[in-house]
């Protein structure tokens, strides 16, 4: 693998977890785009779109689902929607 | 599942106020998001490295707080949250949720509150006063700060792709190999620069974003 596609992979997976933390991810653009069929605002509808919004909040619910590569997730507990 | 949302778009200036009555409804089954501050923070009151936190409270790398097999907090004990000073910000903020943009501007939305929920809801303060009272500002600010990474990191990510033809513009990666973990980042970062590594959090995480912008950085 080159020096690019190392770095480049590296920084995605840097981007996708802390983005996560942060609240920045699809499943949250997609929630923001909900919010904002509440009370619209064309700009900011559009940058949820493109998923560089971050939502800080508990807003998403889940339930445990035991999974099938447990044992490659040490001590964890695999989480998936209900719905 | 998403939680449905009762209002959005509130600014800091409107009226809110909520008083949680500890039924601790909404520490069950719902992803706490928890970014590295909130992750050092945590270690820190706990006595141990954000190496052990990650490993021992987390899932997802570090991005979230684990929960027990019951779909409760791993931190909520019978007496409430065993870690309520150091609670992470999504906590503080319930039953609101903080929205930022790529330019920093910010609104608020009230979630729907859980069926039993026991909170009491009023509208005799405002959303600033609410954040004040759970000593939210700092917890804003780190996160505000790790955004401003995140979008860097976006940025470098796209410049990436573009120069993706020429070839040696940029030198071999020192990755860390997890980035959430402000101590082991920390560590190294000052093992190479002969640093002394700093004793509080706010220090800690001023070099976790030194060392991360550099390793960012094209040369």
């Amino acid at each position: 693998m080159n020096k690019h596609k190392k770095k480049a992979l590296a920084l995605a997976a840097a981007a996708t977890v802390l983005g996560t933390s942060l609240g920045v991810a699809p499943v949250t653009a997609e929630a923001a785009v909900d919010m904002f069929g509440v009370q619209s605002n064309a700009d900011s509808l559009k940058k949820a779109r493109q998923g560089k919004i971050s939502t800080q909040g508990k807003i998403e619910s889940q339930t445990p689902t035991p999974v099938s590569n447990q044992g490659k997730v040490s001590n964890q507990i695999k989480w998936t929607n209900t719905k | 599942m998403t939680i449905p949302i009762r209002k959005t778009g509130l600014l800091r200036n409107e009226s809110f106020s909520f008083t949680c009555n500890r039924c601790r409804e909404c520490c069950k089954n719902k992803k706490i998001q928890i970014n590295p501050y909130e992750t050092a923070q945590l270690a820190r009151r706990l006595g141990m490295t954000t190496t052990r936190f990650i490993e021992r409270f987390t899932v997802e790398e570090g991005a979230f707080l684990k929960f027990t097999e019951e779909g409760t907090c791993a931190f909520l004990g019978p007496d409430g949250c065993s870690v309520h000073h150091d609670r992470p910000l999504v906590c503080r903020l319930y039953p609101l949720a903080r929205h930022v943009g790529e330019k920093g501007e910010e609104w608020f939305s009230e979630l729907e509150p859980e069926p039993s929920c026991r909170g009491s809801y009023g509208m005799e303060s405002t959303i600033s006063e609410y954040l004040a009272k759970e000593d939210a500002l700092p917890y804003m600010q780190a996160a505000n700060i790790y955004l401003n990474l995140l979008w860097k990191l976006i940025s470098a990510l796209e410049s990436q792709e573009e120069s993706e033809q020429v070839e040696g513009s940029i030198e071999e990666a020192v990755t860390p190999e997890n980035w959430m973990d402000i101590d082991a980042v920390v560590t190294d970062y000052c093992l190479r620069n002969r640093l002394q590594k700093p004793q509080t959090v706010n220090e800690n995480m001023r070099l976790h974003i030194e060392a991360l912008e550099q390793w960012i950085k094209p040369t």
